[in-house]
């Protein structure tokens, strides 16, 4: 959803906290309420989703994988309609077809994430191509994780883009984990996603995904260069606050982690940075706790009601 | 309007140039598509006229197959073009997981109108990795409409069909039919209505059960019999659900021997799926007879080929056997064995057809 940047902060934390809010609320109601749908939490990386999304006009479209609640939630997509497609209830967003891996919510361009990992670049590149081929003005973007970034189908992906000069742009999620294998168990030591992507003739900007001021600005170059037919990649690098995939949020006893101890994440958690920037732009901190407190109870209001009106084991 | 004789080749062509006429929303895409003789003549000169729809693409199955797939559910109609169903096996994430599975997914509301063509490589020298079908892999998956032209006619109905399709639609074609021949009236029907089954001659004792390139020697085993002692079942797709009509059933019911020709690897493939849905309502066991390539891939040597696809002689020779004939039939020669069929269906028409309209 496009940000009035006169309230950029303000929208952006309480777009953050929306969506930290109600996975917060999925991961507590998990086990209790018996959710059969996999989760795959964005709770730590939001900021990436907010700040991509900041830049995007409802026309430019928007697809994504299998951690897409923010994606979703931060192109305008219906808040309601995602809790009841990840409890199973057929006034999802996907008439409980498709759960928590497949975000659906066309009347705001937010055209559908798939699970399975370089599934979604190639279709993105489609969806690209079909607006240049109707006539219209957007971008397309997509987002997919560091994992799905080695998949041979992402590097044919962004030639296929370049050699037909679409409106594109890939945003790469890094937030250091395939799963639980590290870069170091996946990559050789001299692997240079730069080099990859330029060689391919597409534009590679790197920037702090934790920071979503510097996410909205690298975007914005991002948006440019794509609307001018060269495909972008949008390397972000994030801190994934739970486990790759459940409800359960990990400690330091999580033993791939290295450096990114629970302590590390929570001193750069995204909320945090941006508090911080905001009160380093003359905001007060009480005014911006109170946008936070704010989007809480909102959120929390919203899907305390649609939770009301689900009963996850009537399968009649 | 009269009737043309055109191959399989030229059917195919007919119909694209038809359908890229008939609807700008549709494309053809794939490796080569846009050469002067591209996709082995069947998208010969397309390109000259429509050259923003006919598009040639970097080798890279999966994302081209892929970006067809996204475009097909942003409203247009691509058709993705693989010369070897083996190369669209790089594929399969964007036609198994993604195209077919997307509509249902979705909540039913999110139409994915993909076309593909793959073609089936039964061809001399074309050996062990530029033969096999894999009719299983997409008969088996639910969301995909199935097509198998037996004949160029068929072929040109099927691919005018492609260039409007409403949903997930592959049509598999054997490139042993490419030089047979047909006759057929260029029509304005509708494009989403086409055959399902095709039945040829009344009623028998005797009946082949076939699709795709097992049609031509079906055809030359009951031309060389007496023709009414033999009705051929030409299975020509499946389109949403995988249930047999009931007249397939009816007129197996009542047959004495039921010969099962499979240019594929039989061993559960798409025939023994059939064979295995026709089992569930009646008795087969004391009358069916399999006619179908050993279970090892195709060889490309000849010396090693000459032994591996039933021939209409192999037919023959069992139906005289079984006392259905008189005839015997000698052996195929090299040329018979090697060389693309080159009959001319124009003679054989169907005595039935039974439609099926593609669907959302």
């Amino acid at each position: 959803m496009q940000i009035d940047m006169n309230n950029f902060f303000e929208e952006s934390i309480k777009m953050i906290v929306k969506i930290r809010t109600s996975e917060e609320f999925i991961a507590e109601k998990f086990f209790d309420e018996k959710i059969f749908s996999f989760l795959h939490l964005t709770i730590g990386q939001e900021a990436g989703a907010v700040g991509v999304m900041s830049v995007l006009s409802n026309n430019d479209i928007a697809m994504g994988n299998h951690r897409s609640h923010g994606h979703y939630l931060a192109k305008g997509g219906d808040l309601p309609k995602m809790i009841y497609e990840v409890f199973g209830d057929q006034r999802g967003c996907c008439g409980g077809f498709g759960g928590s891996m497949h975000m659906l919510d066309r009347s705001v361009n937010f055209n559908g994430s798939t699970p399975i990992l370089g599934s979604i670049p190639p279709l993105a590149v489609g969806q690209a191509f079909a607006s240049k081929e109707n006539g219209i003005k957007n971008v397309t973007v997509v987002f997919l994780g560091d994992g799905a970034a080695e998949e041979g189908v992402f590097m044919e992906s962004v030639n296929l883009a370049a050699s037909k000069k679409c409106n594109i742009i890939f945003v790469i999620e890094d937030n250091r984990y395939s799963v639980a294998s590290s870069h170091s168990d996946r990559k050789s030591e001299r692997y240079s996603h730069q080099k990859l992507i330029e060689g391919l003739g597409a534009i590679y900007i790197r920037e702090n995904g934790q920071n979503v001021k510097k996410v909205h600005d690298a975007a914005i170059l991002a948006r440019e260069y794509a609307l001018s037919g060269k495909p972008v990649i949008l390397h972000l690098d994030l801190l994934r606050r739970h486990g790759h995939s459940g409800p359960m949020q990990e400690n330091d006893n999580a033993d791939y982690r290295i450096e990114d101890t629970l302590e590390y994440r929570n001193e750069n958690d995204c909320l945090l940075i941006a508090k911080k920037e905001a009160i380093k732009s003359g905001l007060s901190e009480s005014k911006i706790e109170e946008w936070i407190s704010s989007a809480r109870e909102e959120t929390l209001e919203i899907v305390s009601k649609v939770k009301e009106t689900i009963d996850v084991r009537d399968i009649s | 309007m009269s009737e043309t004789l055109v191959n399989f080749v030229e059917a195919i062509n007919l119909a694209h140039k038809a359908g890229l006429q008939d609807n700008n929303k549709s494309y053809i895409i794939g490796l080569g598509v846009n050469y002067q003789n591209g996709a082995d003549g069947t998208t010969k000169n397309l390109s000259s006229i429509y050259p923003d729809k006919v598009l040639d693409v970097p080798v890279s199955e999966a994302a081209f197959t892929g970006m067809c797939v996204g475009m097909a559910t942003a409203g247009l109609n691509p058709i993705v073009h693989h010369g070897r169903v083996e190369f669209a096996l790089l594929a399969m994430d964007q036609i198994l997981t993604q195209a077919a599975k997307w509509n249902y997914m979705f909540g039913g509301d999110y139409p994915c109108k993909f076309g593909a063509r793959l073609n089936i490589g039964r061809q001399w020298g074309n050996g062990p990795q530029h033969t096999s079908s894999y009719n299983s892999l997409f008969v088996n998956t639910p969301g995909l409409n199935v097509l198998w032209p037996s004949r160029p006619s068929e072929a040109y109905t099927f691919t005018k069909a492609l260039h409007h399709a409403p949903s997930p639609t592959i049509m598999m074609e054997h490139r042993y039919l490419f030089q047979t021949k047909d006759s057929f009236n260029e029509n304005n029907n509708d494009p989403l209505v086409i055959p399902q089954v095709s039945f040829y001659g009344k009623s028998s004792k005797t009946i082949i059960l076939t699709y795709g390139d097992g049609l031509v020697e079906a055809i030359k085993t009951k031309n060389k019999i007496n023709d009414s002692d033999i009705q051929i079942i030409c299975i020509n797709a499946f389109v949403r659900d995988r249930e047999l009509h009931e007249d397939i059933i009816k007129a197996i019911e009542s047959c004495d021997n039921l010969i099962c020709l499979d240019t594929s690897n039989y061993q559960f493939g798409l025939m023994q799926g059939l064979i295995g849905s026709l089992a569930e309502k009646i008795n087969l066991k004391e009358k069916i007879k399999i006619f179908s390539p050993p279970f090892i891939p195709c060889a490309t040597s000849p010396k090693l080929v000459k032994n591996y696809y039933p021939f209409s002689p192999d037919v023959i020779n069992y139906l005289n056997e079984i006392n259905v004939t008189k005839e015997r039939a000698s052996d195929y020669l090299f040329d018979d064995i090697n060389l693309p069929a080159n009959i001319d269906f124009s003679e054989n028409v169907p005595s039935k057809i039974i439609k099926s309209t593609l669907t959302e």
